[in-house]
């Protein structure tokens, strides 16, 4: 398929505690295009985070293999499956996760610095990216001194500063009040329709509007994939 | 990197402020130990120290002992004998010999008297260590030299031409010096004949001879003849018997053992109480340190932002430990504290700061490296 970006093919992730054998995520097959918002949904404890991490190159699969973009990364070290995320996946948590220390521009900055690109260059376009997401007035700001909105706002900026192609996000809005969900939300949309893969893991059934797709993910099993149009019918 | 480590280390500044008094302690405290502990192994090769020595000199004195502090009397007959070995150029008796000084005042104080042949001097002081006077003063009868930082323990006014009195008999200090105590009994310069009247030691005994070579490249050849051919004499290169004289003080009195046990200390404490805080702090911005993980950094790079905080922390507290150094330094100067901050020694002392520094950094590095990005989730 042209708009791929990823592919697990049987992948099935087991943590093993003591005598205890926890299957996280049984053996799964999916695939996750561009231009695409799909949701995972699921009670908790399902798995779905399971999911997140191994599609997002986080965690290794007990057993299957992962393609990103027709590439098998399964057998990729960790520094090679940092540099995948860094330059492919952007992230966005459901507590924001920026770094304290560092200001909202200072945060957005982070990845390209880590991309080794020049400061100067970084600066202005980290500068942009917060622009993008109506944040120029906050750049100076640490991120104790924004909104639940603004931090998220922020957190999107970052994952897009590096143009990556897969959008990842752990209940992006579960800390934000309805309107800056939906504003949120909005943006994330804007995004898939840009190009991206978007893959938000979400408990809010409200958010089924925005998707492309919905998976359900139940005690570890992948168990429906609905085109949103038909979930509607 | 060093500018996203400033960042951690101003944002968490209780922290920083901790780990920064523990290596300011820590420092401070290796930095004063060891430095007094040098001063005083100058005090106890100040003999040798105060003297002019040159590469072609040859102490002897007597076998038995290793310490120049302690020596026995030897026959004065010996000084021409060895004169007239082939490599020697020359020979120099010189006395050194306890004494007690009293003052008009009616203090007294245990001196060292120094006895070495006019106009040669050769035992010293050096010039460098004179505050008032020369040797040349010391050529007249009933003179001899009395050191500027003993006056204090003495609790007497010390200037030229005091009249004071050596084991009973008068004298008058002609000369002053400075920086040239002794480890013990202060040491007083006077010409040999001076010493010999004050001590009644006899003519026939000396305690050194200083011999100068011809060359100095036979040094070694003649140390050993002597040792041959005088078996009761011990030949000494003066450097190595100021070294013996150390390490045999240090031994005895066990003051290395001392001072070393609290260098020691101040090490393993400033290690751990910088580990630990650092630990601490770490496990503040765990979460910080996962997201960077996260989003694309390597566990090395991570790795490395702690060390690089370590290595800020470790440089402001040697600042400000060497800021204090140097203030310990000024304000014991006055009383004969001549501690000596050599650039060698805050070279050594940097090196210090920035083991205990990033070696107490490995905790936070080796919980760190073991965090999953996925702990973001």
């Amino acid at each position: 398929m042209d708009n791929e970006i990823v592919r697990l093919e049987g992948v099935e992730k087991i943590y093993q505690t003591g005598d205890t054998t926890i299957t996280a995520l049984a053996k799964t097959n999916l695939t996750l295009e561009s231009h695409k918002l799909t949701l995972i949904m699921g009670p908790s404890g399902s798995g779905k985070t399971t999911l997140l991490s191994i599609i997002g190159c986080i965690i290794y699969p007990t057993s299957g293999r992962v393609f990103y973009k027709n590439n098998n990364v399964t057998n990729y070290n960790e520094n090679q499956l940092a540099y995948l995320r860094l330059h492919e996946i952007g992230f966005v948590f459901q507590q924001f996760n920026l770094i304290e220390p560092l200001t909202a521009l200072e945060n957005v900055m982070q990845p390209l610095l880590l991309q080794k690109e020049e400061r100067e260059n970084v600066r202005e376009r980290a500068t942009q990216a917060l622009l993008s997401v109506g944040l120029g007035d906050r750049l100076h700001n640490l991120p104790k001194k924004l909104s639940g909105g603004q931090k998220q706002r922020v957190a999107i900026a970052r994952a897009l500063v590096t143009n990556p192609t897969l959008i990842l996000c752990d209940e992006p809005t579960a800390s934000l009040d309805s309107k800056s969900a939906r504003e949120i939300m909005l943006e994330l949309k804007q995004l898939a329709s840009s190009g991206k893969a978007v893959i938000i893991v979400t408990h809010d059934l409200r958010l089924r509007e925005f998707a492309d797709y919905t998976i359900y993910v139940e005690e570890g099993h992948v168990s429906t994939e609905i085109k949103n149009e038909e979930y509607y019918k | 990197m060093l500018r996203l480590a400033w960042k951690f280390l101003k944002f968490d500044k209780a922290k920083s402020i901790g780990v920064i008094t523990a290596v300011v302690i820590s420092i401070f405290l290796i930095g004063q130990q060891l430095s007094l502990l040098f001063f005083l192994m100058g005090l106890m090769g100040n003999l040798v120290g105060n003297a002019p020595v040159r590469d072609n000199e040859v102490w002897v004195i007597e076998k038995q002992t290793n310490n120049v502090n302690a020596l026995n009397y030897i026959d004065q007959r010996l000084v021409q004998e060895i004169a007239s070995l082939p490599t020697v150029s020359n020979t120099y008796p010189v006395i050194i010999a306890p004494a007690q000084a009293t003052f008009l005042d009616g203090q007294t104080a245990g001196v060292t008297l120094v006895g070495a042949q006019a106009p040669t001097f050769i035992m010293g002081p050096l010039k460098s260590r004179l505050k008032e006077g020369s040797t040349t003063q010391l050529i007249q009868p009933y003179t001899v030299s009395a050191e500027f930082y003993s006056a204090k323990t003495w609790n007497t006014n010390l200037e030229m031409n005091k009249p004071i009195e050596i084991n009973g008999k008068s004298a008058q200090v002609k000369l002053i010096t400075q920086n040239a105590q002794a480890f013990g009994a202060s040491l007083m310069y006077m010409d040999i004949n001076n010493a010999r009247y004050y001590s009644n030691i006899s003519p026939s005994k000396v305690s050194i001879i200083v011999t100068t070579l011809h060359d100095k490249n036979t040094k070694n050849s003649t140390i050993n003849q002597i040792n041959t051919l005088f078996p009761n004499l011990k030949a000494w290169d003066p450097e190595k018997l100021r070294s013996s004289t150390i390490k045999e003080i240090l031994i005895s009195s066990n003051m290395g053992m001392s001072f070393g046990t609290l260098v020691v200390f101040a090490m393993i404490s400033g290690f751990f109480i910088i580990g630990l805080t650092l630990y601490s702090s770490a496990l503040d911005r765990i979460k910080d340190y996962g997201t960077l993980k996260a989003i694309g950094a390597t566990k090395n790079y991570v790795n490395k932002l702690i060390i690089a905080q370590a290595f800020l922390y470790a440089i402001i507290g040697y600042i400000i430990a060497m800021i204090l150094l140097y203030g310990f330094k000024m304000g014991v100067i006055n009383s004969g504290l001549a501690i000596d901050i050599s650039p060698t020694f805050a070279l050594f002392l940097l090196l210090i700061t920035l083991f205990i520094s990033i070696g107490g950094s490995l905790f936070a590095v080796r919980k760190i490296t073991k965090l999953e990005p996925a702990s973001v989730f």
